[in-house]
C-alpha cells in the first residue's frame, strides 16, 4: 500500500510542510532503501536504526516487515517525525515503533544495539566534524558484524556549502573530493567501509560492516 | 503590523534574522488554501500595495513609452534572454496589448516597482518554501522576471493553458505564479479578464467570482489551467494591467559585443595576449622595461 503525492502533500499541509520534490520521489526512494536492506540481509528479527528518518517514507515499508519495536527512527525536525507518524496512521501500520526528535545522533537513547542502519541523504548535509560525530555515535550502538547504509556526495566545490533547507533549516554540506574521510574513520573507529557500486537514484553509496 | 511598530510595542523587541523573516506559522493558512486537493488553488493577498504605490505603478506604467527604457524583443522572444540582458518590450504603446520585461540586473525604469517584485519574489520563496532569494538572480540558470502586461482589449489574450504539461509537475510539486493587479475589473476595463481553475476543478474568474481590486496580489498553482478572456476597455480607461513574475531560463551567455574594438586598443589586446605567452614573459616583457628604462 502506497500514498500518491498529492495526499502526502495534503497531510504535509496539517504540520504546515510546503510541497517537495520528496513527496514525488517517494516511492522510489522508499523502495531503493528498503531493497538494498533487504539485499544486504535484513530479516524481520533485526533492529534497524533509521537515521534522518524524516516522514518514515521507509518506515512505511520497514515497520510492518520487521518485529514489533524493531525499528527505531530519528530526525532532528519535529513536523517531518509528526507527518510521519500520520503517514504510519494513514496506512494502517498498528506495529509498535520508536521514533526520537534529536539532531546530536544520540543512538544510544534507544538503549538497543542494532544490526542494520541507514542513512539517506543525511551524510549530504552534515559538516565534516558531524559525520565523524555521526559515525562514533554509530559504533557504539552496531553490533559486531551490523551494517550501516548511506549515501553522500562527491563535489569538492559544490555550492553552496551552506543552505537554508526548506527555506529556514541551516545546513551544511561536506563538499568531500573523495572517500577519504570515511575510509580514515574506518581505520580510526575500526569498522570496514566500501565504496559501493550500487546504483542509486542520484547518489553515491557506502556500505560499513561493524 | 508593521516592523517599527512591533518594535514601538515591545522593548524586547529587536532586529534579527527571524523577526525579519516571514514566520512559518503565518504561511501555514496559505500553503494549505494553495496546495490541498480542496483548497482554491490560489490565494489572494489583499491590499498587497497600499493605494498611493497601487495608483503610482498603475500611472505609471500606462503612461512609460515602450521605447524610453525598454529594448524592443527579439523575435525569437524569451529564448533570447541572457544573464545581464537589457529590460525589453513587446507590442506597440496604442495597440491591443504590450508588454514590459524587466529583470532584477537592470537599472529599473520604476524604482518602486523594483522594490515591490522583489518583496513579491521574496513572499512567494517563502510560501514555497523555498530560500528567499531564488531565482531573484540567474544563480542556477533561472530568473524571474518582472513583467509588466496591459491589454486593452482581446477575445482571446492568454489561450487557456497550464503552465505545467501532463505530469510535469512532479519535478517542482512546489511551483507557484504570481499576479499583481494593477487594475480592476468593471472600473479599468470590462469583460472576463482572468479565468483559473481551482484545485476542485471548477472555475473562477477574478472580478466576479472572487473580488479583486488594483494592488491585490495573487499567488495561485502553477499548473492550475487559466487563461485571459474577453478584455475590453475604452479609451479613458487604462486596461487589463497586471505584473507577472515568471521564472525564465537565464543561461550565462556573455553580453554581445557593443562595437568592435579600435585599432589602439586591439593593437593593445594583442600585446596583452602575447605578454602571456613563455616566449613574451622571456623575451618581450625585458624588452619592454629595457625601453622603458631608457625612456
Amino acid at each position: 500500500m502506497t500514498l500518491d503525492a498529492q495526499t502526502l502533500i495534503d497531510m504535509a499541509l496539517d504540520v504546515n510542510i510546503a510541497p517537495s520534490t520528496w513527496f514525488t520521489q517517494w516511492d522510489e526512494l522508499g523502495d531503493w532503501q528498503f531493497d538494498i536492506l533487504k539485499r544486504c540481509g535484513l530479516q524481520p528479527e533485526h533492529r534497524l536504526l533509521d537515521i534522518g528518518c524524516g516522514p518514515l517514507r521507509l518506515g512505511a515499508l520497514a515497520i510492518p516487515y520487521l518485529d514489533p519495536d524493531h525499528y527505531c527512527g530519528i530526525d532532528p525536525t519535529g513536523p517531518l517525525l509528526a507527518l510521519g507518524r500520520k503517514v504510519i496512521d494513514r496506512l494502517g501500520i498498528d506495529r509498535r515503533y520508536s521514533l526520537l526528535q534529536s539532531g546530536a545522533f544520540e543512538f544510544g537513547r534507544f538503549g538497543v544495539q542494532f544490526d542494520f542502519a541507514i542513512a539517506q541523504s543525511v551524510i549530504t548535509h552534515l559538516s565534516e566534524a558531524q559525520i565523524t560525530a555521526c559515525f562514533s555515535a554509530l559504533k557504539a550502538v552496531m553490533r559486531p558484524g551490523g551494517r550501516f547504509i548511506f549515501t553522500y556526495l562527491l563535489a569538492r566545490h559544490a555550492a553552496p556549502l551552506g543552505f537554508l533547507m526548506d527555506g529556514v533549516v541551516p545546513m551544511i554540506r561536506p563538499g568531500l573530493a573523495d572517500e577519504r574521510l570515511f575510509a580514515n574513520l574506518a581505520d580510526r573507529l575500526g569498522f570496514c567501509f566500501v565504496a559501493s557500486d550500487e546504483p542509486h537514484p542520484s547518489q553515491k553509496v557506502g556500505i560499513c560492516t561493524f | 503590523m508593521t516592523v517599527a511598530e512591533l518594535d514601538a510595542r515591545d522593548a524586547r523587541f529587536r532586529f534579527d534574522f527571524n523577526s525579519l523573516a516571514i514566520p512559518e506559522d503565518v504561511l501555514q493558512p496559505i500553503r494549505r488554501d494553495l496546495y490541498h486537493s480542496q483548497g482554491h488553488g490560489y490565494h489572494v493577498f489583499r491590499n498587497f500595495l497600499d493605494p498611493r504605490i497601487a495608483a503610482h505603478m498603475q500611472r505609471f506604467w500606462s503612461e512609460l513609452e515602450l521605447t524610453h527604457v525598454h529594448e524592443p524583443l527579439p523575435a525569437e522572444g524569451v529564448k533570447m534572454l541572457f544573464n545581464g540582458c537589457p529590460d525589453y518590450y513587446y507590442g506597440t504603446q496604442h495597440g491591443d496589448h504590450r508588454g514590459y520585461l524587466n529583470f532584477f540586473w537592470n537599472h529599473p525604469a520604476d524604482e518602486v516597482s523594483y522594490a515591490v517584485a522583489m518583496q513579491v519574489q521574496w513572499l512567494r520563496n517563502r510560501v514555497m518554501g523555498r530560500t528567499p532569494q531564488d531565482d531573484i538572480f540567474p544563480l542556477h540558470g533561472r530568473s524571474v522576471s518582472y513583467r509588466t502586461v496591459i491589454s486593452k482589449r482581446g477575445k482571446v489574450v492568454t489561450p487557456t493553458h497550464r503552465d505545467f504539461a501532463a505530469d510535469e509537475w512532479i519535478r517542482e510539486p512546489w511551483r507557484l505564479q504570481a499576479t499583481l493587479f494593477l487594475s480592476a475589473p468593471g472600473v479599468d476595463f470590462t469583460g472576463d479578464g482572468f479565468i483559473l481553475e481551482t484545485n476542485r476543478g471548477d472555475h473562477v474568474m477574478f472580478g466576479r467570482d472572487v473580488p479583486i481590486a488594483n494592488g491585490d496580489l495573487v499567488l495561485w498553482r502553477y499548473c492550475n489551467e487559466h487563461s485571459v478572456l474577453n478584455v475590453e476597455s475604452a479609451d479613458d480607461q487604462c486596461g487589463f494591467i497586471r505584473m507577472l513574475f515568471p521564472v525564465e531560463e537565464v543561461p550565462n551567455r556573455q553580453r554581445p559585443p557593443l562595437r568592435h574594438a579600435s585599432w589602439p586598443e586591439m593593437r593593445v589586446q594583442i600585446l596583452e595576449r602575447l605578454k602571456a605567452t613563455p616566449l613574451g614573459q622571456r623575451v618581450l616583457v625585458p624588452i619592454w622595461h629595457r625601453i622603458r628604462r631608457r625612456r
